[in-house]
């Protein structure tokens, strides 16, 4: 018994999570970039970003610092496909360089399945007159292709509050008429097949592939009277697939009603995420995860630039958030 | 009371000239109702008690029909009959026989209630008159009519499609009522347009045209998938024209493939009408189910109130998360919350939807005897392990087995080309994009070869010693229905889903040679399916519709679950005597993990083995047999006990409001209510108080 429960992978899981979070004590201050308009906060450890507000309305995007992720990687091995590379379980160098700027790098990636790759994925992300910008490189020295990154990623995406929607806007063929809505709160419907997810998820496109017109060149986080807008777009096509995704943890409360559980946390057990199968009562963290994932398909030993990614925050309705993106392309 | 004539308002006497304005046309619909309605001396006319069918004596084209019991109009002008429509395919281009073009041999009344109708040496289209004879038998029986067709192809080109019978002019009952059609699919009675999609024999053997309160049952009277069928309607002519005017056309298209220089005896088409709802016509159904359908054996656990889980424990992305020997702990919790069988997905080679259709052990989770022993250490738990596992339908094209053998029994098309199925996303955001999906050939079930293949991979899982095997998708073939590939120990084409019947046949009998009590299930087979698989796995909406469960009482159907608090589910569950399968993270994690659901599917669960004779033993009724009024959201089924007596499930649906809900039942005794959280017996006049998302049982005494 006490060696099941050594040796469980939610026992080890939660034991790196308590881990983590020790580790962040211990090396003392997180690193916050602050304009007028936005704060967004790294931990000064894992590199995550563990809070992120709009100071202008008071919308805590990014609320607990708990649930911050970095980003995620899948690099599969020649002889197993699955062997993911979580943001959680490396260490960041985080440098702050300006009062508007801060450099994050990890090296040396644990890998679930194929050991420490030699691999180094850096960010440096700069906020800039309320433009907060993720520009990301991969460099690539082991062997393997490097398919998918998932970053920037916010690990606990919140509506401004538990009354108010959260919808993602998105545009078809590139056509500012054409906008698909999807509900993520307090309505969220799994839009993959359930038998290959474990969690409610949404993809949106940006862009289909290399080459390609953007499909959507950015997207909008939608609440009835502001919203975060999401450029993705850098030039007038695309290097490689780009996809924004979301995801609601643990679940639904129901899979009739697809309502999201209107509560911090709910009583129940979630092995990915680290709560305790052996605790008599345990409560599991209720989130959404929101990430731009990049098809990168990176080969051994090359250096690929990541699409880099821009959010700014804004008042009004989607129409608001369009007229940045004309503004943005005005300007180039 | 005349709504357009005010009583307060002197009635002004209507002008001469505009009186005769409204009465001339009226009078013509009259006089041309009348001379249809009548017996035309050019026709040959069955009638009964329930039907008046005529059909005009020289092209045979069916001119009127009438459903006497309903009082439906359904065929009125025999200008627009038709008798029947043929392809004969030339060149790989369509050749049709129009009904209009011939002429019949032969329009005889065999006696009152039976007629004989020849057409010979059919002209087609583009290749002339061809030696093909169709002859055609109807016959009222009751309130059945039937038509039965055969067709002698002496001719050297292959017969692809019979459109027969054909109702060249199809009214609704009443001017303007509205119809739709209603047919079985996936566990539900799926509701379309008329005219819209065709209703396919390959999902159900009836179609329902419904219209308000009445209807007309049409039936593929053959449960044997001898070929494709489809239920057609199509919308012609023009409103304004008089020869080519605006109409409804209804038929039924045999997929018969009939070869040069043979003849074959279609499956008849049996029209019964009916008053009242879907179940009305479902009830048609029933009744000649009845004749034909073999009660499978079940094993006493699977009869009594159970509950599962599925847990997947591997994908194609060889995320191996769940080895062989850390199942136990799972089978250790359901035992722990009688929870009766596991439906474990992905324990073969190359996980759920990997490596089809073998089925053997994956090495990255163990060894074949590591997996076969704890099988047995949770079956003697009194967990049943019921293997969710290679897929016979489909041929994995990245395995080397496929390449060096499978291949030889996939389908292809009239081009030689092979069919495909794209596979499943699993996990990583490459798979989830639908990039470097196992892609998956379809199999030939007709093929005698390919069957003793599939077979012989099941009784791997027969080795493995589990309790039950789970066929996923056996409900269906990707879009292939037909095959032409050589060499398959038929002539082609090959009606694919006419191979399910035979392959789930030679299934149950390798089981049986194993373990009688061996349990088969499938996902959503179709009902004829359920003699071999007789249970059957889905996941509902709230939209959905029993129909299942009001075919077969006691057939055990089961149903997902996966919300963190799932009361609305479940509530469903408890109305439609659904076996509950707990499935938290969509079927990859420990019961435990969602206690709130867990919590309430054992209650739920507790009340059924209390009242085991009202709701698990019963008699399904649907709605039918009781009403319910409440101040906000409710539904309600109905169960009637062997003796007689009756329960009323009601369900507030409700997300946060309580409703007070009144049941009536006809000459009700005395009443009991019970609820899953409250489950001793309290009297009631039928008048309940539920809260928000809850349910209650008014049982009679």
């Amino acid at each position: 018994m006490i060696k099941k429960l050594l040796f469980s992978p939610r026992f080890l899981s939660l034991t790196l999570l308590a881990c983590t979070f020790a580790t962040r004590d211990a090396f003392g201050d997180d690193v916050t970039l602050e304009d007028k308009t936005m704060l967004v906060t790294f931990d000064s450890d894992s590199g995550a970003v563990t809070r992120m507000v709009d100071k202008s309305t008071h919308w805590v995007m990014e609320r607990r610092p708990e649930l911050g992720v970095s980003f995620r990687l899948f690099a599969p091995l020649p002889d197993r496909r699955w062997n993911p590379v979580y943001g959680q379980k490396q260490h960041a160098q985080v440098t702050k360089v300006s009062d508007n700027e801060v450099q994050l790098k990890w090296s040396n990636l644990v890998s679930e399945n194929g050991g420490v790759l030699p691999m180094t994925f850096s960010a440096d992300v700069t906020l800039n007159n309320g433009a907060l910008t993720f520009k990301s490189t991969l460099q690539n020295d082991s062997d393997l292709t490097v398919e998918t990154i998932d970053y920037p990623y916010f690990g606990d995406f919140n509506p401004p509050s538990r009354q108010s929607s959260l919808d993602v806007l998105t545009l078809k063929g590139g056509n500012m008429d054409n906008v698909q809505d999807e509900q993520v709160y307090p309505h969220f419907g799994n839009h993959k097949g359930y038998w290959g997810v474990f969690y409610p998820t949404k993809t949106m496109t940006a862009s289909e592939r290399s080459g390609d017109a953007w499909e959507s060149p950015f997207c909008l986080l939608q609440a009835p009277d502001q919203g975060l807008y999401v450029q993705a777009a850098d030039g007038a096509t695309s290097p490689y697939r780009l996809e924004y995704t979301f995801e609601q943890h643990p679940g639904v409360l129901s899979s009739i009603t697809q309502l999201v559980p209107p509560v911090d946390e709910i009583p129940g057990k979630d092995a990915l995420w680290g709560t305790d199968e052996n605790a008599e009562t345990s409560m599991t963290p209720v989130f959404l995860v929101f990430r731009t994932c990049h098809f990168v398909f990176a080969s051994g030993h090359s250096t690929t630039q990541l699409v880099p990614i821009m959010l700014r925050c804004y008042k009004g309705d989607s129409q608001a958030g369009k007229d940045l993106y004309k503004q943005s392309q005005g300007n180039q | 009371m005349n709504k357009k004539a005010p009583l307060n308002r002197p009635q002004t006497s209507m002008p001469y000239r505009t009186m005769l304005k409204s009465i001339i046309p009226t009078a013509c619909v009259a006089i041309t109702l009348i001379s249809a309605l009548a017996a035309r001396a050019q026709d040959v006319t069955l009638k009964n008690g329930d039907w008046i069918v005529a059909f005009d004596k020289k092209s045979g084209a069916l001119v009127r029909l009438e459903s006497r019991t309903t009082r439906w109009n359904i065929e009125s002008r025999p200008n627009l009959g038709v008798s029947f429509r043929l392809n004969v395919p030339a060149d790989g281009h369509d050749n049709f026989m129009y009904g209009r073009d011939q002429k019949a041999v032969e329009v005889t009344n065999l006696s009152p209630h039976q007629a004989r109708i020849q057409w010979k040496d059919l002209v087609s289209q583009n290749t002339g008159t061809l030696p093909i004879t169709l002859t055609a038998i109807v016959t009222l029986k009751g309130d059945a009519l039937s038509f039965a067709a055969t067709i002698e192809n002496d001719s050297s080109q292959m017969v692809s499609t019979l459109d027969y019978p054909y109702f060249g002019n199809f009214n609704p009952p009443t001017p303007g009522a509205k119809m739709h059609t209603e047919h079985m699919w996936y566990a539900n009675l799926v509701e379309g347009d008329i005219p819209g999609r065709e209703v396919q024999s390959k999902q159900s053997l009836f179609c329902l045209v419904q219209s308000t309160n009445v209807g007309l049952y049409v039936e593929m009277h053959d449960p044997t998938q001898p070929y494709l069928l489809n239920f057609m309607f199509d919308r012609r002519g023009f409103a304004k024209s008089k020869e080519n005017p605006r109409r409804l056309e209804f038929y039924t298209t045999h997929w018969a493939y009939v070869h040069p220089n043979t003849t074959v005896s279609l499956a008849p088409i049996v029209l019964r009408a009916y008053e009242g709802d879907w179940h009305a016509g479902v009830d048609c159904y029933k009744e000649w189910r009845a004749t034909w359908f073999k009660q499978p054996h079940l094993p006493k656990w699977i009869q009594d109130v159970n509950a599962w889980q599925q847990l997947q424990i591997d994908s194609p992305e060889q995320d191996f998360r769940v080895a062989y020997t850390n199942l136990l702990s799972y089978g250790q919790e359901c035992a722990d919350n009688d929870i009766a069988a596991i439906q474990l997905v992905g324990w073969n080679h190359w996980g759920q939807d990997g490596g089809d259709p073998a089925e053997d052990t994956e090495p990255g989770l163990g060894t074949w005897q590591q997996f076969h022993d704890v099988i047995a250490q949770i079956q003697a738990k009194g967990v049943a392990i019921v293997l969710f596992g290679g897929k016979p339908n489909w041929a994995d094209m990245t395995q080397p087995w496929y390449t060096n053998e499978l291949y030889k029994y996939e389908c292809t098309d009239q081009n030689g080309k092979r069919y495909e199925q794209g596979g499943y996303s699993y996990y990583t955001p490459t798979q989830l994009a639908g990039l470097n999906n196992h892609r998956r050939a379809i199999m030939d079930f007709c093929d005698p070869q390919y069957r003793d293949i599939a077979t012989h991979e099941f009784e791997k899982v027969l080795a493995l010693g589990a309790e039950g095997w789970l066929w996923d998708e056996i409900c269906h073939h990707a879009d292939v229905y037909y095959s032409w590939a050589p060499d398959h120990g038929y002539t082609p084409p090959g009606y694919i889903y006419g191979g399910d019947l035979p392959l789930c046949q030679e299934i149950r009998e390798a089981a049986d040679k194993v373990n009688p009590d061996f349990v088969l299930a499938g996902e959503a087979p179709e009902d004829w399916l359920m003699q071999y698989i007789p249970i059957s796995y889905f996941r509902i909406g709230n939209d959905s519709r029993p129909v299942c469960r009001y075919i077969d009482s006691k057939i055990p159907l089961m149903c997902a679950v996966t919300g963190w608090d799932d009361r609305e589910m479940l509530n469903l569950i408890l109305m439609d005597r659904y076996i509950i399968s707990y499935e938290p993270f969509n079927f990859k994690g420990y019961v435990e993990d969602f206690p709130l659901t867990l919590a309430y599917g054992k209650k739920i669960d507790s009340l059924r083995r209390r009242y085991k004779q009202y709701l698990w033993d019963a008699e399904f009724r649907d709605t039918l047999g009781a009403t319910v009024t409440a101040d906000g959201k409710v539904r309600h089924t109905v169960f009637v006990t062997p003796s007689g007596k009756r329960a009323v499930v009601v369900v507030n649906q409700e997300l946060d409001k309580p409703i007070t809900a009144m049941v009536s039942m006809p000459n009700p005794g005395m009443l009991i209510v019970a609820t899953p959280e409250a489950p001793d017996p309290m009297p009631t006049d039928g008048t309940l108080k539920i809260p928000a998302r809850s349910a209650a049982v008014v049982m009679e005494q």
